[in-house]
């Protein structure tokens, strides 16, 4: 969605604010939602797509001034009550009131001495076995991104769309965010590097032979000769 | 004072939560404290910072580097969540790398831990992509013309980290001592090495 989380490009955020020999975490409550927003996943299912689409759902004014652990803290809230896993008076009350659905198997639960291993396992949303997605492109070719404006939740940022790239890696099919996102829909779509000329992005602002790279899935992209030359 | 009134709500409001979660099974305290001793300190940017001093002593595994940052970062040990899929760009004399996540966060946890507050800000985030000489510039890096960039906003499922070039005059040093020359912004790349 065109949502404030969208900042590539953006003017106004002044100078970058760096801290010395910054911590991992500023304050302990940051230190539980870091471990619990990580953790529930093994009961709940849930992942980053569903998460960051949550996020974005945020009204822009609360996102700035919200620190980043806040942001996890509220987005989980809203996956939880979707899922039927959180409820209002269980919020107010600091309760827990109601059992969890039915599909949910507390079993999964993450257990201290499996998380170093589970840590480097990790949980890719490649899809090496898929037969059937899109896969239009090979490395040197030329594309353009979509022209597309969605209200749900999209990887493809605003300062990149509808212009012209260059395929310069495949990476093979993965589950596509957008659709994952919003409906759970897990079929996969060929993922690639695209490299865009910084200048097609920002005009003569950018120096020349400076280049932007995205990763963007077939469905991202359309030929070059399908729509008018920029 | 409104900033501690406002600590002291998050921080109540995040305890409740996980008595919560806690009380429905989902997670338990053990495995939070375990969760967080892990990326605060086990997995940081120690880790990149021997993947870079390997590379820089053995060519083979500079290229298997190069080819497949994720096997390769695996050889060392350094694995998973957030890295399952690591890409490892090389700057050269002609072009230089910076990484940038502009929706979100993204970063390569096996390998640099979890990133520093100005990599997830909104002028980083807002500017790298599209002023990536001046933001340099704020960290001291300045290049010469010749040298493009190369800015990667990792958008989808790769991650990316930056092999630095190897510092001059350090022909001949360890594998140990070339690893602790190189910093964390080093593999984001807002910085030299």
């Amino acid at each position: 969605m065109d949502g404030i989380h969208d900042m590539g490009g953006m003017h106004g955020f002044g100078r970058i604010e760096r801290e010395e020999n910054e911590p991992a975490f500023h304050a302990d409550w940051e230190r539980r939602v870091f471990g619990y927003a990580n953790l529930v996943t093994f009961v709940t299912g849930h992942g980053d797509d569903q998460l960051r689409r949550e996020i974005e759902r945020i009204p822009p004014a609360e996102y700035l001034k919200s620190s980043y652990y806040e942001l996890w803290h509220k987005s989980l809230i809203s996956v939880l009550r979707e899922l039927g896993a959180l409820s209002d008076d269980e919020l107010a009350a600091g309760r827990a009131f109601h059992p969890l659905p039915a599909t949910f198997d507390p079993a999964n639960q993450a257990q201290p001495q499996a998380l170093w291993k589970a840590v480097h396992a990790g949980a890719s949303q490649s899809a090496p076995g898929a037969t059937s997605f899109g896969h239009r492109f090979r490395v040197g070719d030329r594309a353009r991104t979509k022209e597309t404006m969605p209200y749900g939740h999209t990887r493809l940022p605003r300062y990149a769309r509808g212009r012209v790239c260059t395929i310069v890696a495949e990476r093979g099919p993965f589950i596509v965010a957008d659709r994952n996102s919003e409906k759970r829909d897990t079929t996969p779509d060929t993922l690639y590097t695209v490299e865009f000329d910084a200048q097609d992005l920002w005009a003569t602002e950018a120096s020349t032979g400076d280049t932007v790279l995205i990763d963007a899935w077939d469905c991202y992209l359309d030929p070059l000769d399908e729509g008018t030359a920029r | 004072m409104a900033h501690d009134h406002e600590e002291r709500g998050i921080a109540l409001r995040v305890k409740a939560l996980e008595q919560i979660l806690t009380e429905k099974g989902l997670v338990n305290a053990r495995a939070i404290d375990e969760f967080v001793d892990i990326y605060e300190n086990r997995i940081g940017p120690r880790n990149g910072a021997r993947v870079v001093a390997r590379a820089w002593t053995d060519p083979n595994y500079r290229k298997r580097l190069l080819e497949n940052g994720a096997a390769a970062a695996a050889e060392l040990g350094y694995s998973g969540v957030q890295g399952e899929h690591l890409v490892v760009v090389e700057n050269t004399e002609e072009r230089h790398n910076l990484v940038v996540c502009t929706l979100c966060s993204c970063y390569p946890w096996p390998v640099l831990g979890l990133p520093p507050v100005w990599y997830k800000s909104p002028p980083y985030r807002a500017r790298a992509v599209r002023e990536p000489r001046k933001v340099l510039e704020e960290f001291g890096v300045e290049l010469p013309a010749h040298v493009k960039i190369r800015v990667w906003d990792s958008n989808a499922d790769m991650r990316y980290m930056v092999l630095p070039q190897q510092p001059e005059g350090t022909a001949g040093f360890s594998e140990e001592q070339l690893a602790a020359l190189v910093t964390r912004d080093g593999m984001i790349g807002t910085a030299l090495v």
